[in-house]
């Protein structure tokens, strides 16, 4: 079976390209960081990492995408890239959580992890792990509440960017892989037709709707 | 500080006034009822910037971004973004901090994008054109800026 | 045979596909967010994008399904890749990378504006040459002088301040009317005089530029005089108010729009956008036209407001023309001058 795994919930864009048999086996991976304008570098390093390892879009049997959370614009980017090409040549598209993405790619997730991405605003989105498995979250809130959740809950490491960008303790840096995507869809891969894509972004739109307004004609 | 706009050209001036006085990083907040004048006052702001042409109403986008004066020119409409609103939804391609941001209908709502403002309420008194602008700092930059706006 | 070309159209709040080969329409699929757009009084960006998400692969496979093609029978695709909404943009010119890949076709990034002139290839035929177009929506007010609407397009005039569509939806909301403005103003409109009020044509000075609008003192004006009622503690006459400046605005289009017609030597005026569905435009365009000589072109309303035909309907054109394909690493661009057809 080969899948195209992609995920756009963070500053940069990862594409890989995973051959599952008795094992998967990452064959081509690309993963930008810093400020990737998501939008001009994905379809390129899709068609880069398919012609790397000298398949077609035809050859692939599913595609596995991050569904956030992450920064709204972004996150569809690849999400609706996601479901073009699967519709495009009508194979089973499955949305996995960019944060699990992240702690599933990690080499060693045993014991407790938290998963701390920007979410700008002076917020992040995180979630904890216990050995691998999502106990709690995904949420969007202040870093404070992490601090708050890892005084009541130590980690044995706390990974991603916002966990670096808010000085978290112990932060390291750490990102969704095509390995990490591919472990979050394992146990939905053949197992039926996949749920529609359904994006994580925790938060409304910002257009409120109960906003008072100054009235158009001064009364 | 509160000035008499009797036509349109003074709105204008009073905007090319607070263009040629902005520096890098600055906030304007334009208040005032549909009509009052914040497109005209906005297109002063660019004038002052050395913008001439095309600033136009930026309701519909929500949020342009001009390039060709001094520093660049983020207009915004906020009319229809509320609650937490930011522009970093709006993914501007651009760094506030290194631009003059004018934000129309944004007063209650966008002063938190900058560390000071100056707002700009805009009033056009009942049964004619003449306008007036209440200008107001809301901290040290911009009130020591605020004598240079009168005239 | 013509190649069949697919349109992807997200620039705002309709997400469209349209397939089109030659000049015949195929398919004309298009999902709107307006709905939830009103209660907001107007397109909320975000609100739009996360609907073009939702709704572009099913409103693709409409699409197939109405023309009854397969996928592997689109030839190229073509996708607004600007002006529009940034975050919108987006969603459409990335499915229309994916597709362009996965598929193997060659993708166009084209120009919505030149969109709007295309489309009318589907309803009357390809286009006289040179054409002057008047251009009305609500984020847009321009005149262009078309050469070839695959690729050589000038604009003579544009709006200074509000685009028209704008100046309904602010209309509107001065009188207490709903968003979207410009149907419920039609609409009301009909019931009233459109000589009542004498409500100001703006930029028709002699020294204003002939081919520039504007329409925010007429917004001002309408302020003043609904103002000046409500002081007098007379009710607003909504309809006269509505029919006086819908006829100021159909006023000022048109005029200027023939007077670009003459002063160019043009024999052919097409006006497209969501505005030219405005039935007094259309019938003060059509006796103008007709008592200057010149020929009209106005698409159906279906076809005037955003949707996937005029952009496959342009993609036809810049196929035929033999127009370079845009790489896959285009840029959106929101504010896309008319000028660039495609990327």
């Amino acid at each position: 079976m080969l899948i195209l795994a992609l995920d756009t919930a963070t500053a940069g864009v990862v594409v890989g390209v995973v051959e599952v048999a008795a094992a998967a086996r990452v064959l081509a991976e690309c993963r930008t960081s810093g400020v990737a304008r998501h939008g001009e570098a994905l379809a390129p390093t899709v068609a880069a990492v398919l012609a790397e390892v000298g398949r077609r879009p035809a050859d692939l049997d599913a595609v596995v995408v991050g569904v956030g959370p992450g920064p709204f614009t972004g996150l569809r980017i690849g999400m609706i890239s996601a479901a073009a090409f699967g519709d495009a040549v009508d194979i089973p598209v499955y949305g996995v959580g960019s944060l699990d993405a992240v702690a599933l790619g990690l080499a060693d997730a045993g014991g407790t992890t938290y998963v701390v991405t920007d979410a700008r605003r002076r917020e992040v989105y995180w979630a904890r792990y216990t050995d691998g498995r999502r106990v709690d979250g995904p949420h969007v809130g202040p870093a404070q509440d992490v601090r708050d959740a890892l005084a009541e809950q130590p980690a044995d490491r706390v990974v991603g960017a916002g966990a670096l960008l808010y000085d978290l303790p112990g932060a390291v840096a750490a990102g969704a892989t095509a390995a990490g995507l591919l472990a979050a869809a394992v146990p939905k891969l053949g197992q039926g037709p996949p749920e529609p894509l359904r994006a994580a972004y925790l938060r409304r739109p910002d257009a409120s709707e109960p906003r008072p307004r100054v009235p158009a004609v001064p009364r | 500080m509160t000035l008499l706009l009797p036509e349109a050209v003074d709105t204008r001036a009073l905007g090319t006034r607070i263009g040629a006085a902005a520096v890098r990083g600055d906030l304007v907040l334009l208040t005032g009822p549909l009509g009052a004048g914040k497109t005209v006052l906005a297109q002063g702001i660019g004038a002052g910037l050395g913008i001439e042409r095309g600033i136009v109403s930026p309701t519909f986008v929500l949020a342009r971004v001009h390039r060709e004066g001094r520093i660049p020119f983020v207009h915004v409409d906020a009319y229809r973004l509320g609650g937490r609103a930011e522009l970093d939804d709006l993914d501007l391609d651009s760094d506030l901090a290194e631009s003059v941001t004018v934000v129309e209908w944004g007063a209650g709502l966008a002063e938190r994008l900058g560390a000071e403002h100056l707002q700009v309420a805009l009033r056009r008194e009942p049964g004619s054109d003449v306008r007036t602008a209440t200008l107001t700092a809301s901290g040290p930059g911009w009130a020591a800026r605020l004598p240079t706006l009168s005239r | 045979m013509p190649e069949l070309v697919l349109g992807i159209e997200t620039s705002c709040d309709e997400t469209g596909v349209g397939l089109v080969r030659g000049t015949t329409l195929f398919a004309d699929a298009v999902a709107s967010s307006v709905a939830e757009h009103v209660r907001f009084g107007g397109v909320v960006p975000e609100v739009a994008a996360r609907a073009h998400l939702e709704a572009l692969v099913p409103t693709l496979r409409r699409a197939l399904g109405e023309a009854g093609v397969r996928r592997s029978d689109i030839d190229a695709i073509a996708v607004t890749a600007g002006p529009g909404l940034a975050g919108a943009l987006l969603v459409g010119t990335s499915a229309a990378k994916a597709y362009a890949l996965a598929l193997d076709r060659p993708l166009y990034a084209v120009n919505h504006l030149a969109g709007h002139v295309a489309v009318d290839t589907v309803e009357h035929g390809l286009l006289p040459t040179p054409l002057v177009a008047l251009l009305v929506s609500g984020g847009h007010t321009s005149l262009l002088l078309v050469d070839d609407v695959a690729h050589t397009i000038r604009t003579l005039g544009a709006t200074v301040d509000d685009a028209a569509g704008e100046a309904f939806d602010k209309v509107a909301r001065l009188l207490g009317l709903p968003y979207p403005g410009g149907p419920v103003i039609d609409r009301i409109a009909a019931d009233g005089d459109p000589a009542a009020i004498a409500f100001p044509r703006g930029m028709t000075g002699p020294r204003d530029a002939p081919y520039d609008f504007s329409f925010s003192g007429l917004k001002t004006a309408v302020a003043r005089w609904v103002e000046a009622c409500e002081a007098a503690g007379r009710p607003v006459p909504v309809a006269d108010v509505a029919a006086s400046f819908q006829e100021a605005v159909a006023d000022v289009l048109t005029a200027k729009a023939i007077r670009a017609c003459r002063e160019h030597g043009v024999g052919d005026l097409l006006v497209g956008g969501g505005v030219a569905a405005n039935s007094r435009l259309r019938t003060l365009a059509e006796q103008r036209c007709a008592a200057a000589g010149l020929r009209l072109r106005v698409p159906r309303p279906r076809l005037c407001t955003d949707n996937g035909a005029m952009i496959a309907a342009l993609g036809a054109r810049v196929v035929a023309a033999g127009v370079t394909p845009s790489a896959l690493d285009f840029a959106t661009d929101p504010g896309l001058p008319v000028e660039r057809v495609s990327l």
